[in-house]
């Protein structure tokens, strides 16, 4: 369910009137810290980037994101009493399937991975652990004096029932279809969802403004609700006229992940801060990352994917 | 700090010390009241004095009532006020006696009077330390956003008083929150002041009399804020004569109907005001499917007042007012209404025993509530939330002498607080809501006492004491959660079952010394407590901003602070000027917990409070010319306000939002002739501090950050000059009129309303730009123009 912030944030972008202009602010150089990325599936290899902060204003540059590579670190997950040690690996190294994984987990196009930056992007991996539904993975990290640890579950998959579509409001546009799922909510609260989606032979992208879902409010219930496809993120505007409609005849691939509350958490508060930066009714909120002694995310995903050819 | 502290107590000390007792020598009380012979209506601010002992005399009250004491002997009663013919008569001083005195208007033009009518006692000698009126009809003559007088505006261009932010009517008083300003509208609470976002205020200056504002140090008879009292009136109706009044405006249009309904027995007045911006502001707001955003608010404000008998006054008053809209995005895949509001009603009876006791009795009811709806994926779903009060007063005015006055009573309100609820309807009529979001109870009394007592001809002592009690009532259910957020206990309380009680003692004490006629030195100590709190986590409080009261989760916040002041009046009061330092303490402050974020929730957002201290201190220098062609004010604030808290910034302390260093308003208004005035003001003020991200990183290929510590970013500062010219028009039949031309704004400062760091692309795609972007709300010069007419 959309947030009334989410929306009156809107409303307020249209009442304000007032105007931007560039400007250039003076900012501390702040104090490094270590970023992990890092995810595991079930049937699949943990993956982890380690990477580093750094100023905002630094050169954005294949050489500028290549040195934010943390390397020779010491990585290691533990799981049911075992540790395994991931090593550090070139992403162009690893085998093709598991580079589409990485593709798909960390937003990475195809076409990146043989490139000049693709050839400088250094995952830490292990190929003897694969992830299993219903574990606990701990991470920890050491490097240069800096210990990193997190916790993170994949939970049991929660699949969708079906998926469908309706037409656009506006019945002059016959082409577009808005897509549908319906949903079973296990009895039990704390479900938490992250979805993908994927059109024709596109990469998969997460929902653009919202790509988490929680039960708080549907526990145990079965709904039918919008999902809207997923975009890009960063991109400089979004066409409002194509936002969330598939056309037809194409084909939709849903990658539907159950991921625990405190990987929820995570991109639900890094999503309010990206949709809220620039918004004069909020403020900066800092993402509540799951990393003890450093940022970003350490999320497991018990992924379904579904499938709909839209006729 | 703690050196003032010390000094404030020394000053009181010495003070006390040069009480000497009064000669004894016959005294005796000369009271009244002073009234305008043509209406009868009283007049406030009427200067009664003694010819021959010039020192002796008094201004009049809201009441028109005046009283002093002088020497036995014969004297010549001078009464002046300007717009009037000054009286003189003789008087025998032999024992206490009571004069009423009419005063007939001399021949000058309505509006003229009404700017005198402002008259008020010099800053020397009110007993209240940081309180100041504000002259709503010069006020008119002042230059002003979109042409609509706003009185909230002018409260932010008094020293002390800090602005939310470019064309905001909000405020914060002496570092303190914007839920700690006490905000009455007869009597009643106005728990969201703004309109469009705090744009405009909800007060329609047409029907708005008197407003008196009290930064910190109030008296007892005012609880339930830490920070300031804004007390405003709402005007009562001519007694005498119908009248109406209106104004067209660039935004918004204004009626006001006032007259007898028994003439010099009861009257009426009503009062409308409605906003055209869903016409207005079409053309700004391309790029939305629907083309503009059907929007509006009204105000609509009534009071009938009743004179009883000399003794028995009878008022009803009422406000209503709402903003109202629809929203429509994506050719209505979303359609969504929202309103918000406040509605108010409140009874008085005030009854005179005799020229020494007065009592005051109120009932009101205070009402906010916001609501938005909306239609999306085939679900129906509403948001709400709003407080409802219910409160009884009984007030007593006590003179057992003229150089004595004590005030006391009891005060009880009943809130209903409905917290940020919603409930979501399926196609299939399934319902989802937020059913562990409960509505909570609380009362709330006040038992105050309060003595103003010379201790010798130039010492005064206010002492106050004020004992506040909160308890949070059942039906209630305290949940508690685990850290994954999932319920894992609760305890219910059942209907009128206590679930918390807070109470407090509030003392205020002031005490002021006449150095000579024209100076005086003041100093003034107090406590109070704050059971009801709102926290915003945006730039400005927010229509859906959530008043929570205190509970089984949130204390009280609560402030101590302590103040000295100058005061000087020079010829005749033409010009009145104070010097006034402060230093306050603030407990249990609210905010948001680092990384919450706004959304839909089952759970309190009191559970994402987290509190800490606070603490800011600063000096006040004022400067007014009170009469004559030029008239206005110049302002300035030199202060710090820092906030504390251990689950914030580390634990260090940080500057809050509101912190600024430097803040600065010259006002001024000036009538070149009977049909010219001009009015202008300049503010400027130090940057607002803020965070920014300090560092980067890339997940999933795109920007996000790490922030810099909190509020240690600052913008630039902030000014901006406004002008405005008045002109009278020629009198039509029997109608006055007046144009007000303003601009806002004059050489176009782009103020800083807020910064960000704006990111586009991926690092893994097309690259990543990142630019610092300056937000600004009013970067041009905005002209606009206001027709005010009077018809009588």
């Amino acid at each position: 369910m959309r947030s009334p912030y989410f929306i009156l944030a809107i409303l307020c972008s249209l009442l304000f009137f007032g105007c931007e202009e560039d400007i250039t602010v003076e900012i501390p150089a702040g104090e490094e810290q270590l970023v992990v990325e890092g995810h595991i599936e079930q049937e699949a290899s943990p993956v982890v980037v380690l990477t580093r902060t750094v100023p905002v204003f630094t050169e954005v540059s294949v050489e500028a994101l290549a040195k934010s590579f943390v390397h020779d670190a010491q990585v290691r997950v533990t799981v049911d009493g075992q540790t395994y040690t991931l090593d550090e690996v070139p992403l162009a190294a690893l085998p093709q399937e598991l580079k589409e994984l990485i593709a798909v987990q960390f937003g990475l196009r195809p076409e990146f991975l043989s490139t000049e930056a693709g050839a400088l992007f250094y995952v830490y991996t292990s190929q003897e652990l694969k992830g299993e539904v219903g574990k606990s993975y701990r991470l920890h990290i050491r490097h240069a004096g800096r210990e990193l640890s997190a916790v993170t579950t994949i939970p049991h998959l929660n699949p969708l029932d079906s998926l469908y579509t309706i037409p656009h409001p506006n019945p002059e546009e016959d082409s577009l279809r808005q897509l549908y799922y319906r949903y079973s909510d296990p009895d039990t609260l704390g479900n938490t969802i992250r979805y993908f989606t994927k059109r024709n032979s596109e990469p998969f992208y997460p929902g653009l403004f919202a790509s988490v879902f929680s039960d708080e409010f549907i526990n145990g219930a079965t709904i039918d609700y919008p999902l809207d496809r997923g975009e890009p993120k960063g991109q400089q505007e979004v066409d409002v006229d194509l936002y969330s409609y598939f056309g037809k005849g194409d084909t939709v691939t849903v990658r539907w992940a159950a991921i625990d509350q405190a990987h929820y958490r995570f991109w639900f508060t890094l999503e309010n801060e990206q949709n809220n930066n620039g918004s004069p009714i909020s403020s900066p909120n800092i993402t509540r990352s799951n990393i003890q002694g450093g940022l970003g995310i350490w999320g497991g995903y018990g992924v379904s994917y579904h499938t709909l050819i839209i006729e | 700090m703690r050196l003032l502290l010390h000094h404030t107590f020394i000053l009181l000390l010495s003070l006390l010390c040069l009480a000497t007792p009064a000669a004894a020598q016959s005294v005796y009380t000369l009271s009244g009241r002073v009234l305008d012979a043509t209406t009868g209506e009283a007049l406030a601010g009427a200067a009664v004095a003694l010819k021959e002992r010039p020192a002796a005399g008094a201004i009049t009250d809201a009441a028109g009532r005046y009283s002093f004491a002088a020497y036995e002997g014969m004297y010549t009663l001078v009464v002046k006020y300007i717009g009037y013919e000054a009286q003189e008569q003789p008087v025998q001083f032999n024992q206490s006696i009571s004069i009423t005195i009419r005063l007939t208007p001399t021949t000058y033009k309505v509006q003229e009077v009404e700017v005198v009518a402002e008259r008020k006692p010099p800053i020397t000698e009110t007993p209240v330390m940081g309180q100041l009126e504000l002259p709503l009809e010069t006020i008119k003559t002042l230059p002003v956003l979109f042409g609509e007088v706003d009185i909230l505006k002018i409260v932010s261009l008094m020293p002390g008083v800090k602005s939310a932010g470019e064309g905001s009517t909000g405020f914060y008083v002496r570092g303190g929150g914007a839920d700690q300003n006490l905000v009455l509208l007869d009597k009643a609470i106005v728990y969201n002041p703004g309109h469009l976002f705090n744009f405009f205020s909800v007060f329609n200056s047409d029907a708005i009399d008197q407003t008196t504002l009290i930064k910190g140090n109030m008296p007892a008879l005012y609880g339930g804020r830490l920070s300031s009292v804004l007390d405003i009136g709402m005007k009562e109706g001519d007694l005498n004569d119908f009248r109406v009044d209106g104004g067209i405006g660039l935004i918004a249009s204004r009626l006001s109907v006032q007259g007898p309904l028994v003439e010099d027995k009861a009257a009426f007045i009503l009062s409308g005001r409605r906003t055209y911006a869903d016409v207005l502001m079409n053309p700004f707001l391309k790029n939305t499917d629907q083309g503009g955003v059907p929007y509006y608010f009204y105000d609509l404000n009534g009071k009938l007042s009743f004179i009883l008998s000399e003794k028995d006054k009878l008022y009803f008053s009422g406000y209503y007012g709402r903003d109202v809209g629809e929203l429509t995005l994506s050719e209505g895949r979303f359609k969504g209404d929202f309103f918000w509001g406040n509605s108010s009603a409140t009874a008085r009876w005030n009854h005179t025993f005799n020229d020494k006791l007065e009592m005051d009795v109120h009932g009101v009811m205070s009402k906010y509530d916001f609501e938005f709806s909306w239609d999306f994926g085939g679900f129906t779903t509403v948001a709400q939330t709003g407080v409802q009060d219910y409160s009884a007063s009984l007030d007593f005015n006590y003179k057992p002498h003229v150089r004595h006055h004590l005030q006391y009573g009891l005060q009880y309100t009943y809130h209903k607080l409905l917290p940020r609820a919603g409930e979501a309807e399926s196609a299939s009529g399934e319902i989802f809501g937020t059913d562990q979001l409960l509505t909570k109870y609380g009362h709330e009394y006040g038992l105050y006492l309060s003595d103003d007592i010379y201790l010798t001809d130039r010492l005064l002592l206010s002492l106050g004491i004020r004992n506040s009690y909160f308890t949070q009532t059942g039906p209630f259910t305290f949940y508690q959660f685990d850290e994954n957020l999932l319920t894992t206990d609760s305890t219910v309380y059942g209907s009128g079952e206590k679930v918390r009680t807070f109470s407090a003692w509030e003392p205020r004490v002031s005490a002021k010394y006449d150095i000579n006629k024209k100076s005086s030195v003041k100093a003034a100590f107090s406590k109070s407590a704050q059971y009801l709190h709102l926290v915003s986590n945006a730039y400005t409080t927010l229509p859906l901003d959530v008043w929570a009261p205190s509970s089984a989760m949130v204390e009280p916040q609560r402030a101590t602070q302590y103040a000295l002041g100058y005061f000087r009046s020079i010829k005749e009061n033409q010009y009145e000027g104070s010097v006034e330092v402060y230093y306050k303490d603030l407990e249990n402050q609210l905010e948001y917990r680092e990384g919450f974020a706004p959304g839909p929730s089952n759970r309190d957002l009191e559970y994402e409070f987290v509190s800490g201290s606070g603490r800011s201190y600063g000096v006040e220098l004022f400067l007014r010319k009170n009469y004559g062609a030029l008239q206005g004010w110049f302002g300035y604030t030199l202060s710090r306000t820092t906030r504390k808290f251990p689950e914030l910034n580390k634990g260090h302390t940080f500057p809050a939002r509101y912190d600024r260093r430097h803040d600065l308003s010259v006002v001024g208004s000036y009538k070149y002739n009977d049909r010219w005035t001009f009015g202008g003001s300049f503010v400027y003020g130090t940057g607002e501090a803020t965070t920014l991200p300090v560092r980067r990183y890339f997940l999933e290929g795109t920007v996000n950050y790490q922030y810099g510590d909190r509020n240690s970013f600052r913008m630039q500062p902030t000014h901006r000059l406004d002008l405005s010219a008045t002109l009278e028009g020629r009198k039509w039949k029997n109608i006055e009129n007046s144009w007000t031309f303003s601009i806002y704004n004059v050489y176009g400062r782009r103020n800083p309303y807020l910064y960000y760091i704006d990111n586009e692309g991926s690092a893994y795609d097309s690259g990543v730009k990142l630019q610092a972007k300056k937000v600004s709300i009013v970067p041009f010069p905005l002209p606009s123009v206001t027709l005010n007419f009077t018809w009588k």
